[in-house]
């Protein structure tokens, strides 16, 4: 058995195994691969299937796994473009065929999906890589990474694809490292003259999204360990459901304007953080109005209480052109690029703090603090500094002394506005150019009577873009008419929620698995606030899914708008509401943007490990292929950045199935499946290797809608398994088929039949009208007297006993099912 | 892209085989003319007898006509079109105009692009490149007016 020696063999129980058959390249690997198996498969499993771990994997590692979803998910390009011009000997119009380098038209659009994910994934490294060398530089590169006292199993992204676990910033200088290195293959990937196959193409586009919740998870072990974050990792499981409690301050009535006021935008909390030391140091806590915008702004929540969230990044021009901020930090990604613009017309100070997004602005770093002060506050209105606890006291002192010299108010006078409402012509090009075609000469020229209530009723569903301003003949500047008009509206826009709490615990996911599998689902909400409607919609939709008894989760942006929920009768905001766990009915908000590999993929993996004994470490495909029969559901509501394209190939690649709201429509492609094509619908008996005919079920992985109602309809039917309890298939049934009913005219879903294999699974309010129906229109025969169904019509058109369909069509719960033949269990004859 | 006229787009649902009507969410939430963008959909629709395809929540205002209208996700129209083998999701024969209205414009240009070759009519105010006809840009008043211009050449 190769080379004999310990070292090469790892020992499960009594059972001994090779280890250099268990991996493609051993070398450099011994010691992980031989402790990842010995700590996490038992005896039975080792004996029964295929060893095979994926440690530090490249995107071809995960091949088997990722054509399982791929064939059966076909991607959908949207957005379509036609003309390459990636090389020299271009451009090519594709739609004419194909290109000078061979390449056709389906596989560009493989190329610029996965360049588009690429783009996020670096975007993310790159900032993590920053932060790594921070802490490095103030805390040395052995320093110690912190576990929490409720963390049993550590950072679950890392280990489902290291294999290995960060204890120590070298740790995660390893995996950074690892990270960084597949995203240049990725990137090279998509570039002229690499792949050209369409599937391998978007496998790589998964793993960009798998490497992205490795980079998260590192991102959010440093903010915790160094910078003091909310962490539940770290607190009592009986304290977890109020923690952490709803004090933060969200919106922008909240602000308190009679103090200078600094704010922080963009990926990059570390001036923040800086900022908020130097106010400390320096006691004026009750001095300064600290504000966030996007991820900046969600981080400083977790470490500084009296921080508040102002609006989503999408709608920073809102913001600043209220004429409130005194101080701009600016870092990168979430940014507009016409800031600096923008900022000038209300005399903002912006500090900018980014190698990634600098402005043209010269690097002033080593100037002195002072000079730096009195430049902000009389001459420039822009500095670039790269220096971050310069900058921090930098915002801190040039807001100070910055109070006061702005104007009291920017925002237009009731005669202005009237005058600019008088020049619109009616030629609606506003409408035309308005992503969301809310805004008309129908809205703007009541103004010029001094009728300001249309445009303040846009004031939550407008995302500030700019567009129609731009598109205005007239220049008439529509959104300083919409602030105007709304500014009494503005001044009570004030919610409570959590700061984001990070961590789920293994006895919240212990809680889950004791559910049996018998909550409807669990859901993640989460965007940039780039929402086709208003703001009130995500709260709209955590209260659904959180009324429905999911469990739910909220990350990034859009967990700022869950909170805008207010329950008329308990008089609470939805956070006050529920408690503050990963179980059925509560609603926990785990973070910013780096807090995504939190709330899904890491609980399921523990899920897989503490319920059925899957090992987690360098085991990814084995984890995914159990993941599939999880009820979870990742809504992406209002995406505005490259990072949310990857973020949904991450969740996909996991089994997580994703609905992007209507904003996000210009996803590349979207992956979907077709229920007509039975041959697309099968699992593989888990003990004799055949495939046998499942339910179309999910029916999707990444799918689109429109409305949020479709959303929540989209989600209940997307959580039916093909392998569940009759409790749990009748209780989503009736979620499904209610939602459907309630908002879709009355009616059923034209294939809720494909799904009926028992009739207890039938909810019982509707049972007597369904099985009306699966006779009349359907085929099936019914013992009306008795209210079953004595014989089921297979797809096939043969008719079949209740036993007979069983078999026959989906798994029974209890039968072991896997996607892939290596996870076949087979009795090993291989091992000594 | 064609702009067209109201007799263009009449003549077009009029003529056309296999002809698809998708009635997307700003339907029921758009108002020109004095009503919402949904009944002019549900009028053509009756008037040239042709299927809609009801997306978003804009069934609940179309089941009560006397057309064929089922409630469809767009994506999963856009999917169909693409399958080898079309099964029937809302007409026995796949269609071969599919006509567009009250979609997002990120929606619809996601939908059109999706489309490829095949002919697409967008009734929204707006001239779009990337379907095979679309309306020139109108404001809302003058596009209240076309279609009711389209409704009274169908009633012909």
């Amino acid at each position: 058995m190769g080379d004999s020696s310990d070292k090469m063999v790892a020992t499960v129980g009594q059972t001994r195994i090779d280890i250099t058959k268990t991996v493609r390249d051993i070398r450099g690997r011994e010691e992980l691969v031989k402790d990842a198996i010995e700590t996490t498969w038992n005896e039975n499993l080792v004996n029964q299937m295929k060893v095979w771990l994926q440690p530090y994997p490249h995107a071809n590692d995960m091949a088997d796994w990722d054509r399982v979803l791929l064939e059966r998910y076909a991607p959908l390009y949207t957005n379509v473009q036609t003309k390459c011009g990636d090389c020299y000997q271009g451009p090519c119009d594709l739609s004419k065929g194909r290109g000078a380098c061979g390449i056709d038209c389906d596989t560009y659009q493989a190329k610029l999906s996965l360049l588009s994910a690429s783009k996020g994934l670096a975007s993310f490294v790159s900032d993590t890589r920053d932060l790594l060398d921070y802490c490095v530089k103030k805390n040395g590169i052995d320093a110690e990474v912190k576990w929490g006292k409720a963390m049993t199993y550590g950072y679950m992204n890392v280990h489902a694809f290291t294999g290995e676990n960060i204890h120590s910033l070298a740790d995660a200088n390893k995996i950074i490292s690892y990270v960084e290195g597949q995203l240049t293959e990725l990137i090279t990937s998509a570039s002229h003259g690499h792949d050209c196959d369409v599937l391998d193409l978007e496998s790589k586009v998964l793993h960009s999204g798998s490497m992205l919740l490795v980079a998260m998870d590192i991102a959010e072990a440093l903010k915790w360990t160094f910078f003091g974050f909310l962490w539940s990792g770290d607190q009592e499981l009986l304290d977890v459901k109020d923690y952490p409690k709803p004090y933060t301050q969200v919106g922008l009535g909240s602000v308190d304007t009679a103090k200078p006021v600094v704010v922080f935008v963009g990926n990059d909390f570390i001036p923040a953080y800086e900022a908020v030391q130097f106010i400390k140091e320096n006691k004026l806590e009750d001095k300064i109005e600290v504000g966030g915008v996007g991820a900046a702004g969600h981080d400083m929540i977790r470490f500084y209480e009296p921080a508040k969230l102002l609006v989503t990044p999408v709608k920073l021009t809102k913001l600043l052109r209220l004429g409130i901020v005194d101080v701009l930090v600016v870092s990168d990604s979430c940014c507009k690029v016409n800031i600096l613009e923008e900022a000038a017309k209300t005399d903002t100070r912006v500090i900018v703090t980014s190698f990634k997004q600098s402005f043209g602005l010269k690097e002033r770093s080593f100037d002195p603090i002072d000079d730096l002060v009195k430049d902000l506050t009389e001459a420039s209105t822009a500095v670039l500094v790269f220096d971050k606890e310069k900058a921090g006291e930098l915002a801190v002192k040039a807001a100070q002394k910055v109070k006061g010299k702005r104007k009291e108010s920017y925002l237009l006078s009731v005669d202005q506005m009237k005058k600019h409402a008088s020049r619109c012509d009616g030629c609606d090009a506003c409408f035309r150019a308005c992503p969301n075609r809310i805004i008309s000469s129908k809205v703007i020229l009541p103004a010029k009577d001094g009728d300001f209530s249309r445009l303040a009723d846009l004031c939550d569903s407008s995302l500030f873009c700019g567009k129609c301003e731009t598109a205005c003949p007239q220049n008439i500047p529509v959104m300083d008419m919409i602030l105007a008009s709304s500014s009494e509206k503005i001044k009570e826009d004030t919610v409570r929620m959590r700061a984001g709490r990070g961590f789920i615990s293994q006895l919240e996911v212990r809680d889950i698995a004791i559910t049996g599998f018998n909550l409807p689902g669990v859901v993640n909400i989460t965007g940039c606030g780039n929402y086709g409607g208003s703001d009130k919609d995500v709260a709209w939709l955590t209260n659904e899914f959180v009324n429905s008894n999911y469990a739910v989760t909220v990350t990034g942006c859009a967990a700022q708008d869950a909170a805008r929920h207010f329950n008329e009768k308990t008089k609470k905001f939805l956070f006050e509401q529920f408690p503050s766990l990963y179980n059925p009915r509560c609603l926990a908000n785990i973070g910013g943007c780096s807090s995504h590999g939190m709330p899904m993929s890491s609980p399921t993996y523990k899920l897989g490990y503490i319920g059925y004994r899957c090992p987690y470490r360098a085991t990814f495909e084995m984890l995914a292929d159990f993941m599939i029969k999880w009820p979870a559901i990742l809504i992406l509501w209002g995406p505005a950045t490259d990072i949310m394209y990857t973020i949904a190939a991450a969740h996909a690649r996991s089994s997580i199935k994703v609905i992007v709201g209507p904003n996000g429509s210009n996803f590349k492609r979207f992956l979907m499946g077709n229920k007509y094509d039975r041959s697309k619908w099968w699992s593989l008996h888990g003990f004799k290797n055949y495939k046998k005919e499942i339910e179309p079920l999910p029916e999707h992985l990444i799918c689109p809608v429109e409305t949020k109602e479709e959303a929540v309809t989209q989600a209940y039917k997307l959580c039916l398994t093909f392998q569940e309890f009759e409790t749990t298939r009748m209780t989503k049934f009736d979620l499904w088929l209610s939602a459907y009913k309630k908002w879709f005219g009355n009616t059923l879903p034209d294939d809720w039949h494909l799904f009926v294999k028992r009739d207890v699974e039938l909810p019982i309010t509707k049972k007597a009208k369904l099985l009306r129906l699966l006779e009349e229109e359907h085929g099936f025969e019914i013992d009306k007297k008795r209210g079953r169904i004595t014989r089921f019509k297979h797809r096939d058109g043969r008719m079949l006993d209740p036993g007979e369909m069983v078999e026959e069509y989906g798994m029974r719960v209890g039968l072991y099912t896997t996607f892939l033949p290596r996870l076949v269990y087979a009795k090993r004859t291989d091992r000594e | 892209m064609i702009t067209a006229t109201p007799v263009d787009i009449a003549k077009c649902l009029k003529e056309d085989k296999n002809i698809l009507l998708l009635t997307g969410a700003l339907c029921d939430t758009l108002e020109i003319g004095g009503k919402r963008l949904v009944e002019y959909a549900g009028e053509i629709a009756e008037l040239a007898g042709i299927p809609v395809a009801a997306t978003g929540n804009t069934i609940a205002s179309l089941v009560e006509r006397d057309i064929k209208t089922k409630k469809m996700f767009a994506g999963d129209v856009i999917n169909y079109m693409r399958a080898e083998k079309w099964e029937d999701p809302i007409t026995p024969e796949r269609p071969e105009t599919l006509v567009f209205i009250g979609y997002y414009p990120q929606f619809l240009n996601m939908m059109l692009t999706s489309l490829g070759d095949n002919k697409t009519v967008s009734l929204d105010n707006v001239a779009i490149g990337e379907a095979t006809i679309s309306l020139p840009d109108l404001n809302l008043d003058d596009w209240a007016k076309f279609l009711a211009n389209v409704i009274g050449e169908l009633k012909k």
